[in-house]
């Protein structure tokens, strides 16, 4: 028994040294670990057992909610111990989510959709921010922006739009909103009078597109496809060059058509703004972070059970963050002529709306 | 003829069946829980709905969804705090009938007539599918602001002694409703660069302050006698009592159509209905006892309206793909979510689909009665409380409504605010309903007023719908006008507790509204329009009020109603303390000290009830962030404030 209990005392004392070595290599790793940059997946490693608050400018029952609900629960099932917390803010036509973004801590723990569409209420000064003042996690979907026309307003063709003695009604949210500016702009590009009404929230459009009340409209996807098939809609015009399901008919093109040379800047800005359900955080979270929920969005918004759970309810059209963010960047280089741009534009499609008169150079 | 019966989809397997129980066994407790409705309901039951096969899973939703206001409003009813709108309707009449030691009549009018505006919603969606494509596409924008500005004025005019106090009233909430982002212009309108009044006021705070407090804080003025313990419930006793639905079986049916018109009407919202019917009710049955003080017809009409408007909603949602109200936006989100595709082609082709919808609305009303009859020990328990130990209780759950909505101090502090308001507007015998659906409908009212003009312009009145509600709208004043002068004409004296109308509030009104005007000269042209348009008719109506209460107040001086100082003051610390220690601190606190201090309760009792309602307010609350623990920065402005 001795000798038993002596030669693993001895064999103990044999295998120290290699502990210690072990145990010292073990110390080093870790200082090493501790000095050098964190990776992106210490990054994610961030997010785990944190919570993240996605908020939503659309109302809780819109489509664009529910998919980003299901965004947040892919995020959750891609990294386990994240949990994305939900929460809709309707208001202003998105204005109060990004409002709230904006006095987020930069912390990477908030992020929510920005409307594109407040670049182009900065540029017109009614608005006190702007898409710059965000840092782009990822856009998932595209705005179908197929203008449609009710078959009993007459109106068949985009050349039925032009020249007309009456305007056609064309419902959207507020004045602050992406449609009304997409209304005014369509006009200045092809002399179309087509006259934004505000008021209108998607139920509300749909009935009134229905009943007459109004002669054009963006449809949903799913009301697209049904209408179109029923036979009590026309699909008019594509604004934007993303090529459309099916369903969706084949409208002409807006670059296709014969655009005002002095408004041909239209056409590319159409399919810029296009970008929808925009996910951004506030400037100010480190870049390393930002990366890492970048691709953690990224990777559940191309993960194939979330795009197969979205199906048709919305146009996939999942953009990297940082790609979005280069184009825009590059598109706002020249910020003051742009918004010189924008407010000569909006002055003319308003004016078509009203009057129908073109504008004098 | 087939799609009329159809048996083959409903019995072609068991699972329907369980799926019809367990949706209405949820629906009813969804119902019953403060914070949790239809609409949330079916938001967490989508998760699970993958699992299921579509037949299954639509029996279960619209199960779930139909019964979720057939006995929902009770808890509401029986201890006097609404946790929405419509409840507030139910629970004017419905409460006091409980303070009398009628529970029994009041729980007995709530199922019955539940039910039976339930079936006859049910019977209107299958009867009406044939008619439903001829019906709904007449109906825009001009008909929806038509009929919002008919609810408004039946309102203000029917739920209090005078026309011009209501609209006042009316007009404050249509004014109170304007607060935060404009939906038309993105501007934001009163909200003093808050990012906390961005959203709007918090009208679970709004409904708290309006309606709990001024009930807490005047208790001492009742006499004990009308707040003394009721004897047990028998459930036969309110199966009997259930017959009162035949009794008065006019204004039951005609409170059910009006459910299911406004229903079947979208975007008009679900507590117009509510009120329209209660309105009516208001117009047309006895007033012995008067309304407000315990008339069985204001519990029958308002709980009819409430539950025959959800099949009249279905309506729109399935055969036009256009959700009526915002629990229907949801169910179609549900629908596409299991595959079923909603609109007209659904009347065309498969008509059976909406039928068989109907047939199951139907089925579970007839469920949810022996349901909600299962839950009648813990209503009878519940009744036979004091009023000064069930307060304390109410209020929490009322703050726990408010601030799961908005998890900041300020929906305290709007609770804080609209609570003096109620005072004030108690003491003085100004009605406080036209406030709520003021504030409700106000956005509604200023979106299709906007439509309207731009799109018909004044040719609007022309439409046949809407010159037809216009000329129910001249009837209402017209009877309005009637009953003030019969009023006059019989000398009729206010009963003791009608305080006098005191000017100062008409003369505090009147510089509110002249502040309103001012302070909107910074907003865009277009955001101005709806709250000057409100201040200028809340003034003139104020000025009316001020000569007529001029003569009086210069006789009889002004009277306010006494607060009970012992109910103020755990009340103002409950409000102080949350945002220090978070919720559920808090309600231990002030729990405890309310039922100790205030009615009496031994201690042995007070704080094992606080306990579990911290734990209610715990479980509650604990998916919104910043609930159960200190809000945000509120000790470092303690701190800041001793510096």
């Amino acid at each position: 028994m001795t000798n038993t209990k002596t030669a693993r005392q001895s064999e103990q004392l044999a295998a120290r040294p290699g502990r210690a070595s072990a145990l010292f290599s073990a110390v080093l790793a870790a200082l090493g670990l501790a000095i050098l940059p964190p990776t992106a997946s210490a990054q994610e490693d961030f997010f785990t057992g944190r919570t993240i608050e996605l908020l939503s400018g659309f109302s809780e029952g819109a489509v664009s909610s529910q998919v980003l609900q299901e965004l947040g629960r892919t995020v959750e099932r891609l990294y386990p111990g994240t949990r994305v917390v939900f929460r809709s803010n309707p208001g202003g036509s998105a204005a109060l989510t990004e409002t709230m973004i904006l006095e987020a801590k930069p912390d990477g723990l908030t992020l929510g959709t920005v409307n594109n569409d407040s670049l182009i209420a900065k540029a017109m000064g009614e608005q006190s921010f702007d898409i710059t003042e965000f840092d782009i996690v990822v856009s998932v979907s595209t705005a179908s922006r197929v203008l449609f026309a009710n078959p009993q307003s007459g109106i068949d063709s985009v050349d039925d739009l032009v020249g007309r003695s009456e305007p056609a009604f064309f419902p959207v949210r507020s004045t602050s909103s992406g449609m009304y500016y997409t209304g005014l702009l369509t006009n200045a590009a092809l002399g179309t009078r087509i006259k934004p009404v505000t008021g209108y929230g998607s139920s509300e459009r749909e009935l009134a597109f229905m009943n007459g009340e109004v002669q054009l409209a963006f449809l949903a996807p799913i009301a697209a496809a049904r209408t179109l098939e029923d036979g009590t809609s026309v699909a008019l015009l594509s604004l934007i060059d993303t090529e459309l399901p099916a369903y969706l008919g084949h409208p002409p093109r807006l670059s296709g058509m014969q655009v005002n040379p002095e408004f041909a800047w239209v056409v590319e800005f159409f399919n810029l703004m296009a970008a929808s359900s925009t996910l951004a955080v506030p400037k100010g979270v480190p870049p390393d972070r930002l990366e890492a929920l970048r691709a953690m969005f990224y990777a559940a918004a191309t993960d194939p059970g979330f795009v197969e759970w979205v199906g048709d309810r919305l146009l996939l059209d999942q953009v990297r963050g940082a790609d979005l963010q280069a184009r825009l960047d590059e598109m706002l280089s020249g910020m003051t002529s742009f918004a010189e741009k924008l407010a000569h534009a909006m002055d003319c499609g308003t004016q078509l709306a009203d009057t129908g008169s073109a504008c004098s150079n | 003829m087939d799609w009329l019966f159809p048996a083959d989809r409903l019995l072609a397997s068991p699972e329907p069946a369980l799926a019809l129980l367990v949706g209405v066994t949820l629906g009813i407790v969804f119902g019953l829980l403060p914070g949790i409705n239809g609409r949330k309901g079916i938001i967490l039951s989508i998760p699970f709905l993958a699992a299921l096969d579509p037949m299954t899973a639509v029996v279960y939703l619209v199960a779930m969804h139909a019964v979720v206001h057939t006995c929902g409003t009770l808890p509401a009813v029986l201890i006097g705090v609404p946790t929405s709108t419509s409840e507030a309707a139910v629970v004017l009449d419905g409460y006091p009938l409980v303070k009398q030691g009628r529970a029994w009549e009041a729980i007995a009018a709530t199922i019955g007539a539940s039910a039976f505006g339930g079936l006859v919603g049910a019977v209107a969606l299958i009867a009406f599918i044939p008619i439903g494509l001829l019906l709904v596409p007449h109906v825009g924008s001009a008909e929806v602001m038509a009929l919002t500005m008919l609810g408004l004025l039946a309102v203000s005019a029917l739920s209090g002694t005078s026309l011009v106090r209501g609209l006042i009233v009316a007009t404050f909430g249509l004014l109170a409703a304007t607060v935060g982002f404009d939906d038309l212009t993105g501007a934001q309108r009163y909200t003093f660069g808050q990012l906390t009044l961005a959203p709007g006021l918090n009208v679970a705070s709004v409904l708290a302050g309006l309606f709990v407090i001024p009930e807490m804080l005047t208790l001492r003025n009742r006499p004990e006698g009308a707040t003394g313990p009721v004897r047990g419930l028998g459930m036969m006793q309110i199966i009997r009592g259930m017959a009162v639905v035949f009794r008065r079986f006019g204004i039951v049916m005609r409170s059910s159509i009006i459910g299911i018109i406004v229903g079947f009407i979208p975007g008009i919202g679900s507590s117009v209905s509510v009120w329209m019917a209660y309105g009516h009710a208001v117009q047309t049955e006895p007033h012995d006892p008067p309304f407000g003080k315990g008339n069985v017809a204001g519990v029958l009409s308002a709980e009819a309206a409430n539950n025959a408007k959800e099949g009249g909603s279905f309506a729109p949602t399935l055969m036009f793909a256009v959700p009526g109200t915002s629990g229907m936006a949801i169910m179609m989100l549900a629908f596409t979510f299991i595959g079923v595709d909603v609109g007209p082609r659904l009347v065309t082709q498969d008509p059976g689909f909406i039928s068989m919808v109907g047939w199951i609305v139907l089925i579970a009303n007839l469920l949810a009665i022996p349901v909600c009859l299962a839950f009648v020990p813990t209503f009878s328990f519940i009744a036979t409380l004091k009023q000064r130990a069930i307060m304390p209780v109410a209020l929490v759950l009322s703050t726990i409504a408010a601030i799961v909505v908005l998890p900041n101090p300020a929906s305290l502090a709007q609770m804080a605010v609209f609570g003096a308001i109620g005072v004030a507007f108690k003491s003085a015998g100004w009605p406080r309903p036209p406030l709520i659906l003021g504030f409700v409908m106000g956005p509604i009212l200023e979106s299709t007023l906007s439509r309207t003009m731009a799109v018909y312009g004044w040719s609007a009145i022309e439409r046949p719908g809407v010159a037809a509600l216009l000329a129910v709208g001249i009837g209402v004043l017209a009877l309005s006008w009637w009953r003030s002068r019969r009023r006059r004409a019989q000398a009729e004296v206010l009963p003791s507790e009608e305080i006098v109308a005191a000017p100062v509030l008409a003369a505090a009104f009147i510089a509110l509204y002249g502040w309103a005007i001012f302070m909107s000269r910074g907003f865009p042209p277009s955001a101005q329009m709806f709250p000057v348009g409100a201040s200028l008719l809340g003034m003139a109506c104020c000025i009316v009020v001020l000569v007529q209460d001029w003569r009086r107040f210069s006789r009889e001086g002004s009277k306010w109603r006494q607060i009970d100082a012992g109910v103020l003051l755990p009340l103002l610390g409950l409000l102080v303390i949350t945002p220090l220690t978070g919720l559920p601190v808090a309600v231990v606190v002030y729990v405890s000290g309310a039922l100790i201090w205030s009615a009496g309760v031994p201690a042995r009792v007070a704080v094992p009830v606080a306990l579990v309602t911290a734990c209610a307010a715990f479980f509650l609350a604990q998916d919104t962030l910043g609930l159960i623990r200190p809000f945000d920065d509120a000790w470092l402005w303690v701190l800041s404030l001793s510096r």
